[in-house]
């Protein structure tokens, strides 16, 4: 998974991936992590939009999932001058991409973009 | 499976599986059974089964060797996936589990009670709770659930298409 920001201003940080390929088992603990400093970066940069490479990932488990789950609902709870978007890079080959992400937008309909 | 089922596979294993074990059974599954699937997204709900329910073993069994077996049976009405985990849980897990299978068996529909379950699990930090709500809501399959004392056994079923045989 590779995330980059778009940034509303100049800023120009670039955020690594803290995990590998197929997120397991304890993964969720990393990214849980990042994701937040993703949310302070965010706020500090004023970020506008998020991108999520997702087209190499194999597979996400439900932990990881949850941690997507967590982010996009604290965006939505942001107001809507602090919100960004959160742009998902998907694989069509892998098939759960599509469920999976259909389903983290209904938390934020005008958060979570899809593309493949 | 029944009677007028014909298997075409079967995965049978008696481990407790840590992180890499589980990738590489999610692995060999999608190639083994990827052969036998009629198309991709079959494979797909298969081995998200598979993972999260091999997850859920290597979290919440406490015996050394739980069962998880995997089979793909064939009927004149087309393939039919099942997907087993055995195992011993504390009594908290179990009724957990039994409560949340009972949810997912209900009449809500899966995606609608897969999307409670998220705004639920979105505000807390810890644990996920998912796994099973996400089978049944992404990959389509039903659960069947026993408890014997302290052993929980757990099972995935559902329709699945079939690749031709030559």
């Amino acid at each position: 998974v590779k995330i980059s920001p778009s940034p509303r201003r100049a800023a120009k940080a670039r955020f690594g991936s803290p995990f590998p390929a197929t997120p397991i088992l304890d993964a969720h603990v990393a990214l849980g992590a990042f994701l937040r400093q993703l949310e302070r970066e965010a706020a500090q940069k004023q970020v506008v939009q998020f991108t999520c490479d997702f087209r190499q990932l194999y597979f996400m488990n439900s932990a990881c999932f949850k941690c997507f789950v967590v982010w996009i609902n604290d965006i939505a709870g942001l107001t809507r001058e602090l919100q960004y978007v959160v742009e998902f890079v998907t694989n069509p080959n892998m098939h759960w991409q599509r469920r999976s992400l259909e389903n983290l937008q209904y938390f934020g309909p005008s958060i979570v973009r899809i593309t493949a | 499976m029944s009677g007028s089922m014909k298997r075409r596979a079967y995965l049978e294993l008696h481990l407790r599986p840590d992180t890499h074990q589980i990738v590489s059974i999610t692995r060999l599954v999608a190639d083994v059974y990827g052969g036998l699937l009629g198309d991709a997204d079959a494979t797909s709900r298969v081995v998200l089964t598979v993972h999260e329910m091999l997850e859920n073993i290597a979290k919440y069994a406490t015996d050394p060797a739980p069962h998880f077996s995997l089979e793909l049976g064939e009927s004149s009405e087309g393939g039919q996936i099942r997907v087993e985990t055995r195992n011993v849980a504390a009594a908290a897990q179990l009724a957990r589990a039994q409560a949340l299978i009972q949810t997912l068996n209900g009449p809500a529909s899966p995606r609608d009670t897969y999307r409670e379950l998220m705004t639920v699990t979105a505000t807390e930090r810890e644990g996920s709770g998912l796994g099973l709500a996400r089978i049944r809501a992404e990959a389509g399959f039903h659960f069947e659930y026993q408890i014997d004392a302290d052993c929980l056994t757990i099972v995935a079923r559902g329709p699945v298409p079939l690749k031709e045989r030559p």
